[in-house]
């Protein structure tokens, strides 16, 4: 294929016009399917002709016919015969110092004949001497030297310098050496691209590039002596299937490269959108309605690039390890951990002869990754060379087992290093055995200009954004730190883009997929209920917080119903931020996270019930405060004693969110308590235009006071806005209703007021039922017209958010009556409200209530959790529904497990 | 020529943006901001601590148009951004010296 490039031009003056022909006949040959090496190669051949040429040409301008004490030598990428058609020309004049005058004279003729050529050429004029002194001093000079050429000239000459060379610089040091071109190719790597999954890659300097080829074969010739992998794999240095994988990687490089620079007519090295497009059409990808052809060409891109990556890191640090240090250490007896694992100072590794036994078996393989994790090790070079073969060979059930499952959420929980570990096992093919979707987004690309990373890398890169939040200060930090299940967070975060590349929307496939590894995974209900959810809703806080106004309560209520728990919701925020950050540096800015975390507060306060629950206290110093207010204002009045007994008994969480006055109030009325079994304050606000009931009784008076003050109010018509139970730690309650009344907006009379006390009174000390006061009010025909289209009901129950209490959320349109409904359920499955918060927005109300059961502890049976659920829904549902005609109800029921 | 600058609230941007392109406003400069105006931003408690947010997120959008379209563009931006509550933004108009295309170096009305 090569024969026509290799004849030689008539005559032998080059010129710019010869010289395109030649390269063209080699673009020729490319497009006609040469390989990287066969155009690499003939264009070395190429210039060293001209070269050689050329110096014949010119030596008369040395003035005499003997070239002896002056040689034209190749470096660098051209000494190795690596020239891609625009690479540029390293050339040293290498001469004996009395030959100075005629090598000066030589390089500048040929050097301004390679220029009109248009040649970009590096040149240097040394005699051994220098060049040994040089290459002492700089390192890329030192490199560069390492791979010096013979092209013309005094052979002996070059000869000579070779071997000085060899024996007095690059055989030195080359322990050094190598960590210097380690170094200077990692400060590289912050320039070109930290990760090999950029989306418009460096095909030379970026990570995984033509670059660590060449670190890796500068490695090899200064520790070994050769660079090439042949020789390498016969000295047993490097196995053969990663000689094999190497070649493979640097053939499709190189054509790649050829082809950028042949298009171009320029050093262009950039694989950009553009080119992907191009090349990926040049080489027969098809569209598919899932994957474009460039996605599918740049798959192929990165995994070359991530094996060159692996393979260079291992080389190199196979060949560092030979310190006196390491020789040493090799002999102390590594530390040995559940007799399969050994941990030297630097790395975990099983010692040769128990691998065959322990790695087939998946338990082990995981407990090594998860000591690894543990002990802040890396598994030892070695072994990951052999890890892939051996995790291939266990049989996917291996993978379903409870030991392998076990150490799986073990290293999702973390803490630390979980996202380095996953990386590490994802490097290994280990982590697709365990979730198998995730094999299909190895180095999938996402074609478009927002994303710079590809799936996998971006899923693994989330999970480090979200543990790196664990160490901030914001908001997104200190609920990272809240949660409890971050394994479930984590295994979310890796899942979430999961279902990219096919054809339907990827939260859909996502939520399957999610389903599929929870099944595998052995997770419970509760687990998988949220797994599912965080996968399948991904975008929606983002959605919601940076495209609809979180200001209006509309778009925060149906957010909270679409999240449902505290728990949720603070997943779903740091899963949001971590997504966002992993998108690409700079991606997540101040303003996005302003607007994340405005939904945030707003939201958990509609979930949690805000301030005034049970978990939102802090700040113990404060209540002593304001008791301490409230006691001077007292004093006088009451018996001292008294007083601090009683001020005792209010949690402090009630003091926090509590103006003195009414704690004041309070505590008036409570005084008075002695009198009467049950009295009530009323009170009305001007300004509001709603009514304050207090009702301060003794919880042992009847059961579920709660709800038969609801259900009075309910039978008299009034809206109830507001709820808040207190019940103090002697027994007292204190419940607070504030109410509208729509039969006495503008004025409500201290008649009114009498009547609904009294009622209230009667009903607690059991004189007459709300049944009787409801049937009573029925009469009056209170038939409400109701709205035509409702929301579903939601209704959870959730033992996560609280140590002392089980939470009850309700989410429902609001009705006359409905809360009577909801509080009678939670009476009649014999629990006791210990506080609520009774929001109505709009026309919907969320109700949050703090139960225990009879024992005085958090529902701790799952099937009871759900059979709550569903009975308060059912008895919602069948109230609401008698109302009015509606759409179908969907019910929604979703219960929790601790 | 006339520099139009409105600051938004960022869910009305799309509303804005498709209104703008209707009236024939074909380029335009969106950016992520912060700042506030009589809307002095606010607090909010999560679990004890008060986070403030004391800059409001805002977006900002840049048109560049002929006099004889500006008005319209105001109007539009004024119809589509307003919400009627504190925050909605603002709008700058300012006469403009000068629009150089950088590809093809046309200047003026050509160059928007």
């Amino acid at each position: 294929m090569m024969e026509s490039v290799l004849s030689r031009p008539a005559g032998n003056q080059w010129s710019r016009d010869t010289l395109d022909a030649r390269r063209h006949a080699i673009a020729g040959a490319h497009t006609r399917g040469a390989t990287g090496v066969e155009v690499v190669t003939a264009l070395t051949d190429l210039t060293d002709e001209i070269l050689r040429e050329c110096y014949h040409a010119n030596r008369g301008a040395a003035g005499e016919s003997d070239p002896s004490g002056v040689a034209l030598v190749a470096l660098g990428g051209y000494g190795r015969r690596e020239l891609a058609p625009y690479s540029d020309i390293d050339l040293m004049f290498l001469y004996a110092p009395p030959r100075e005058q005629q090598a000066r004279a030589l390089s500048t003729a040929i050097l301004h004949t390679l220029w009109d050529l248009g040649f970009q050429i590096g040149h240097s004029l040394r005699t051994i001497a220098d060049s040994l002194e040089m290459g002492r001093a700089d390192l890329t000079v030192r490199t560069a030297l390492m791979e010096a050429r013979w092209l013309a000239g005094d052979r002996a000459l070059f000869s000579e310098f070779t071997q000085d060379y060899r024996v007095k610089v690059s055989g030195k040091g080359v322990q050094e050496f190598i960590a210097l071109k380690r170094e200077e190719r990692r400060l590289e790597y912050g320039r070109f691209g930290s990760t090999n999954f950029l989306l418009e890659p460096n095909l030379k300097k970026g990570r995984g590039g033509l670059r660590d080829l060449h670190l890796l074969k500068w490695t090899a010739l200064a520790r070994y002596g050769t660079p090439s992998f042949e020789e390498l794999t016969a000295g047993g240095l490097l196995s053969a299937g990663d000689a094999t994988a190497l070649g493979e990687a640097q053939e499709f490089l190189w054509r790649v490269r050829n082809d950028l620079h042949f298009y171009a007519s320029r050093a262009q090295d950039i694989l950009t959108f553009d080119e992907q497009i191009r090349i990926a059409g040049l080489r027969g990808f098809k569209d598919l309605p899932h994957l474009l052809a460039v996605e599918q060409f740049m798959q192929q891109y990165y995994r070359h690039s991530t094996r060159i990556c692996d393979l260079t890191a291992r080389f190199v640090s196979q060949a560092m390890q030979r310190t006196a240090w390491q020789r040493l250490a090799a002999w102390l007896p590594a530390r040995r951990i559940e007799r399969d694992f050994a941990l030297t100072r630097d790395d975990i590794t099983v010692p040769p002869e128990l691998r065959a036994d322990a790695l087939s078996d998946s338990g082990r393989i995981l407990r090594l990754f998860h000591l690894a994790q543990m002990y802040g090790l890396n598994v030892a070079d070695d072994l990951v060379q052999e890890l892939p073969e051996r995790i291939a060979a266990v049989p996917d059930a291996a993978f379903r087992s409870d030991v392998a499952r076990r150490w799986f959420l073990a290293i999702l929980s973390g803490p630390g290093r979980v996202a380095e570990t996953l990386a590490a096992m994802h490097r290994v093919c280990l982590l697709e055995r365990i979730i198998p979707a995730f094999g299909t987004v190895r180095g999938l690309m996402q074609f478009n200009a927002y994303h710079k990373y590809t799936v996998d890398q971006h899923s693994l890169l989330a999970v480090g954004q979200a543990e790196d939040l664990g160490s901030e200060k914001g908001l997104a930090g200190r609920v990272y730190r809240e949660i409890r299940r971050k394994d479930l967070l984590h295994l979310a975060l890796l899942l979430h883009d999961v279902g990219k590349g096919q054809e339907e929307d990827h939260s859909l496939i996502g939520e399957r997929i999610a389903l599929d590894a929870a099944n595998l995974l052995g997770l419970g209900e509760h687990e998988t209920q949220l797994l599912v959810f965080l996968v399948r809703q991904h975008l929606l806080m983002a959605n919601t917080a940076l495209r609809r106004d979180s200001s209006d309560e509309k778009v925060v209520l149906r957010f909270a119903r679409q999240v449902g728990t505290p728990e949720a919701l603070k997943m779903l925020f740091v899963l949001t931020a971590a997504d966002i950050s992993a998108v690409g540096p700079g991606v997540m800015t101040p303003w996005k996270d302003t607007l994340l975390g405005d939904l945030f507060l707003k939201t958990h306060k509609e979930l949690a019930g805000g301030e005034e629950t049970e978990t939102a206290y802090e700040g113990g110093a404060h209540a002593q405060a304001i008791r301490q207010a409230a006691l001077s204002r007292l004093e006088p009045r009451y018996p001292s004693a008294w007083l601090t007994r009683q001020l005792e008994a209010w949690p402090d969480h009630y003091l926090l969110a509590m103006p003195v006055e009414r704690l004041v109030t309070h505590l008036e009325w409570l005084a008075k308590l002695a009198e009467a079994p049950v009295l009530v304050d009323a009170q009305y606000d001007q300004a509001l235009r709603t009514t304050d009931y207090t009702v301060y009784t003794n919880d042992s008076l009847t059961p579920g006071i709660f709800s038969k003050i609801a259900g009075v109010l309910a039978s008299k018509g009034v809206q109830i806005l507001d709820a808040q139970i207190v019940t103090l730690t002697d027994g007292v309650v204190v419940d607070v209703f504030r109410v509208t009344d729509p039969d006495c907006s503008e004025d409500v009379h201290a008649r009114r007021f009498r009547d609904i006390s009294g009622a209230i009174v009667g009903v607690l000390e059991g004189r007459y039922s709300v049944e009787d006061l409801l049937q009573e009010a029925t009469r009056f025909g209170q038939a409400r017209q109701g709205v035509p289209l409702r929301e579903p009901t939601v209704v959870q129950v959730d033992n996560e958010t609280s140590d002392r209490y089980t939470i009850i959320d309700v989410f429902a349109d609001d009705r006359q009556g409905l809360l009577y409904v909801i509080t009678s359920a939670i009476f009649d499955f014999g629990l006791s409200v210990h506080a609520a918060r009774i929001s109505t927005k709009l026309d919907q109300v969320v109700d949050v209530f703090y139960v225990t059961d009879r024992t005085g502890g958090k529902v701790a049976d799952l099937g009871r959790c759900r059979l709550i659920s569903e009975e308060i829904t059912g008895r919602i549902e069948g109230f609401l529904g008698k109302a009015q005609t509606t759409r179908q109800v969907v019910h929604r029921a979703r219960t929790q497990r601790k | 020529m006339r520099k139009i600058e409105a600051i938004i609230k960022p869910f009305k941007l799309e509303e804005v943006k498709d209104a703008l392109t209707e009236l024939g406003v074909y380029g335009m400069t969106v950016s992520e901001v912060r700042g506030f105006g009589r809307q002095k931003g606010h607090k909010e408690a999560y679990r004890g601590t008060e986070y403030t947010i004391e800059f409001v997120p805002k977006t900002k959008i840049e048109v560049v148009v002929s006099d004889a379209l500006s008005d319209k563009v105001v109007e539009t931006i004024i119809r589509t951004a307003k919400t009627g509550s504190i925050g909605d933004g603002k709008i700058f108009v300012s006469n403009l010296e000068g629009v150089v295309r950088i590809r093809t170096g046309e200047s003026g009305d050509r160059a928007l």
